[in-house]
């Protein structure tokens, strides 16, 4: 079997037929344990190519193939469904307010692994330990949790599936610079522990420089650079590239504590 | 000090009887801009929130120090001396401010009326035209007829801007002015902020959770934690060379701080609640450079070499450039 | 105005009803407090209704002293026109009533429920179906429908507890009630299914079924339990509405409706046989109105 768990050829997305793409052109592989930056305002479309790559909107044209299989006609309970997962902006709006930490995960790994109440339990504790969060706090319910807890909820949930690509749209936008920073740290973490790959889609090149190898840059619905990250950030091709590296708050100051 | 347009001393504030502010001061001289840089919860919102008399409405009060305004101690004001100051020396533009805008009155009706209300004087027309140019919005004309709704969010945060400057205030106050926004919008917004500076002689309070956002507008910068002031000083050197722990956590959990893939500073634990602080210095359950006396003796603001303070007790492997004690 | 009162988000529209709620705005403030008292004043009503007919030394229908005696201690609520006990009728008349409100609020929001969250969840033109359905039920006017499936019930007898006519009128009462569930229900559980964690449902697989029981459901039960509050109310008023049209409970069993009615003739010489039951009738208002507001006050407040 190959290691190329995600593959985009010539993929262009619609939200309505016959309206104006959103995304078109859209060239994209994802293989095991690679991180991979798409970068762009909103508007850009990066938020559309996370939806193709995760099989919540069909491409109009071209394809995307997981493990080799389009997404279209995947049935429900098909295996291949757990390949890849998504984690969520919105720490607020990306989990049932009913559900504890707990509940949430518990739920996937009794979905996937047909587990008993209990073992679903221990099973999400474990994986609730693995993204940090341990104690009491998983017995609450989002709105007891900080918005750096939820969205290790959301990881956790993603992970209980056992996913080999991530794929995380803005996963940090939300959050204060210094709980950013652990969520980050986590991804490096199960990146390193799991060999999980990373689609990172992100206005904020400083977090996309920090996190992967690879990436693509997105304007009004197209890519206009892609390459290697350090690259990329280094010698520039495109105008909007040099752009966005302008943009960077607070240029990196070197400074060690 | 006469020079400072604004000067908070020794603020504290409780809210139904719990303290969530103590011992707050800084100081903004006129043409100054400064930095108010804090997590959630580090009481750099509230202190917004008492510099514009807007406690009243979350049910705080002020019961120590005064915040001292061109001359006028608001503190010692009533609700409608303040208010006046507030609207048209002050101006606001509040956090999640994207959605503030009426949606069902176009911004130049909105824009006209804070005109009208705040600038008495003023040709309307002509100045909500100027103050949408100011904040250079393409088109202003445009602009003006249009709902918010078709305002993309950069936009919308330029017509509060200029919603705020509509009464030509000498202080503009921001609280995370940039937050929602992506980095593009956010550099032009900050761009914005110095224009108007170098245009009108106008001072800046900007309130913000990551220091890179400060860095390239304001002179001083103000950390906040556990709703007391932990550190301020000249820009650069606080940049460079941070006096306190926290700071230079806030620091070292920038992405851009570090070389990719090398692990991010984090501050363990989470933020300091009101009602919860510990006896010592505040920060000491998340410190890793907390010693006995943490534990025991609140740091207080000193004044260091190059016209910075901390309060911080020391800790030991600081940065060679840190300033020490004086 | 100053800049500063841009800050607010302007409040969402008022609840409106052509039936006038009061709103209890220490409901918003102490919601907790509001509903303890509501379900406090309730309980009263409800034990009453049980108690009362049970202990008391008349029954609702027979003649128990001269017509139109003012309140005594024989008769705290006096006699009416035919010198029948206003107090026993009045919450003989409240089990009655109470009944057929259950039964009216609990089927009407099931139905109106499954078929919301159903739709909601269906393609495009399932979901226009069904709404274009409930369109057409809520603007049909509700009267007519009710006094026709009245009469087509109107052979059905005593049933249980249901005094002759009841169980009609809870059958045309529920026919057309359970359209308003399903608008409410569907505009909240397309919003819910606009948010991440149903997206994120659907990205793990989980099936339909378990969507809706698991993940839409327990977030639509606040805002549907509020509504059937509110609505417990609206429908102890059309339920007293529905002799004027010949539907409803059939006399000599008593009904909250009824019994003002009788009053309204002799308004102005026995005061008591309208005001009496109007009393009971405002506190079960009271009472269910600091329930919803209570409720509604934890949905607005909650929502982040």
């Amino acid at each position: 079997m190959s290691d190329l768990l995600l593959e985009v050829t010539d993929a262009e997305f619609r939200y309505a037929k016959g309206s104006a793409p959103a995304a078109t052109g859209i060239n994209l592989e994802v293989r095991a344990g690679e991180a991979v930056g798409i970068v762009g305002e909103s508007g850009s479309g990066k938020t559309t190519v996370g939806r193709g790559l995760v099989g919540s909107l069909h491409p109009s044209a071209g394809a995307v193939l997981v493990q080799g299989r389009p997404w279209k006609g995947m049935r429900r309970r098909d295996p291949v469904r757990r390949v890849v997962q998504m984690v969520f902006q919105d720490p607020y709006a990306s989990l049932n307010p009913m559900l504890s930490a707990q509940a949430t995960v518990a739920e996937v790994v009794r979905v996937w692994d047909g587990a008993k109440a209990d073992v679903a339990t221990v099973r999400a504790e474990e994986i609730l330990a693995e993204v940090g969060l341990s104690g009491e706090v998983i017995r609450r319910r989002p709105a007891g949790l900080s918005g750096g807890q939820r969205q290790r909820v959301g990881i956790a949930r993603a992970l209980a599936c056992g996913p080999q690509v991530l794929v995380a749209d803005e996963p940090t936008s939300a959050l204060d610079v210094s709980v950013q920073a652990n969520v980050l740290n986590l991804m490096l973490d199960l990146r390193a522990r799991r060999g999980l790959a990373i689609v990172l889609i992100s206005h904020d090149l400083a977090v996309v420089d920090y996190l992967t190898d690879r990436a693509l840059v997105m304007l009004n619905g197209k890519v206009v650079e892609q390459g290697d990250t350090r690259t990329l950030l280094q010698h520039p091709s495109h105008e909007y590239t040099k752009t966005l590296i302008g943009s960077i708050p607070g240029k990196p100051l070197a400074f060690s504590p | 000090m006469t020079t400072d347009l604004l000067s908070i001393d020794g603020l504290g504030v409780e809210i139904a009887g719990l303290p969530v502010l103590s011992d707050v001061s800084l100081a903004l001289p006129s043409h100054g801009v400064l930095g108010l840089v804090g997590e959630t919860g580090s009481g750099k919102s509230l202190t917004c929130r008492a510099l514009m008399g807007l406690l009243p409405r979350i049910g705080g009060r002020v019961v120590a120090g005064s915040i001292n305004f061109a001359g006028n101690t608001l503190t010692e004001m009533d609700e409608r001396g303040w208010s006046r100051v507030r609207g048209g020396q002050i101006g606001f533009v509040p956090q999640a401010s994207l959605n503030a805008l009426d949606p069902v009155m176009t911004v130049g009706s909105q824009l006209r009326e804070s005109v009208k209300h705040l600038d008495p004087g003023a040709e309307v027309n002509a100045r909500s035209t100027e103050l949408l140019e100011l904040v250079r919005l393409p088109d202003p004309q445009g602009v003006l007829r249009r709902y918010p709704h078709e305002l993309s969010g950069g936009m919308r945060q330029r017509v509060m801007i200029a919603l705020a400057l509509a009464g030509r205030p000498r202080l503009l106050v921001a609280d995370e002015p940039t937050t929602a926004l992506d980095v593009t919008v956010q550099k032009a917004i900050l761009e914005v902020f110095a224009d108007l500076r170098a245009a009108s002689g106008m001072s800046l309070l900007l309130v913000t959770h990551d220091l890179g956002v400060v860095a390239d507008v304001a002179d001083t910068i103000v950390v906040m934690y556990g709703g007391t002031v932990v550190e301020v000083g000249n820009t650069t050197q606080v940049m460079s060379a941070p006096a306190h722990p926290y700071t230079a956590a806030l620091l070292g959990a920038r992405p851009a701080s570090r070389a990719p893939g090398e692990r991010l500073v984090t501050i363990p634990g989470v933020p300091a609640v009101p009602g919860q602080w510990p006896t010592g210095c505040r920060f000491v359950p998340r410190c890793t450079h907390a010693q006995d006396v943490c534990r025991i003796e609140q740091p207080v603001l000193l004044p260091l070499t190059g016209d910075r303070s901390s309060a911080c007790h020391g800790w030991p492997g600081q940065s060679e450039e840190a300033p020490t004690h004086v | 105005m100053t800049t500063a009162s841009l800050t607010q988000t302007p409040a969402p529209a008022p609840r409106k009803h052509w039936l006038r709620l009061p709103h209890w705005r220490f409901a918003q403030r102490r919601p907790r407090g509001a509903l303890a008292l509501g379900l406090a004043l309730l309980a009263l009503i409800v034990l009453a209704t049980i108690f009362v007919p049970m202990f008391s030394p008349y029954t609702a229908t027979e003649i128990a002293g001269k017509p139109l005696m003012p309140p005594s201690l024989a008769h705290l609520f006096g006699t009416d026109t035919a010198g029948r006990d206003v107090f026993v009728r009045t919450w003989v008349g409240g089990r009655n009533d109470l009944l057929m409100v259950v039964l009216v609020v609990v089927a009407s929001s099931a139905i109106g429920t499954l078929v919301g969250v159903v739709a909601s969840m269906s393609s495009q033109l399932t979901d226009s179906i069904l709404m274009r359905l409930t369109d057409a039920l809520i603007s049909f006017p509700g009267m007519i429908i009710v006094m026709a499936i009245a009469l087509v019930f109107s052979g059905v007898g005593e049933v249980g507890p249901f005094p002759r006519g009841a169980l009609p009128a809870v059958i045309a009462i529920v026919a057309i009630n359970w359209a308003s569930y399903t608008r409410l229900v569907r505009g909240e559980a397309l919003s819910l299914r606009s948010r991440d964690f149903i997206t994120a449902a659907t990205l793990l697989g989980y099936s339909k079924t378990r969507i809706i029981v698991r993940h839409l459901l327990p977030n639509l039960a606040t805002t549907v339990v509020a509504y059937m509050v509110v609505d417990a109310i609206v429908a102890v008023v059309t339920i007293a509405g529905m002799p004027f049209i010949g539907a409803g409970i059939q006399p000599p069993a008593p009904e909250w409706g009824s019994l003002m009615l009788a009053g309204s003739t002799v308004l102005y010489s026995a005061w008591w046989v309208t005001v009496m039951p109007g009393l009971v009738v405002t506190v079960y208002g009271i009472a269910l109105s600091l329930i919803a507001d209570s409720l509604l006050a934890e949905v607005d407040g909650g929502a982040r």
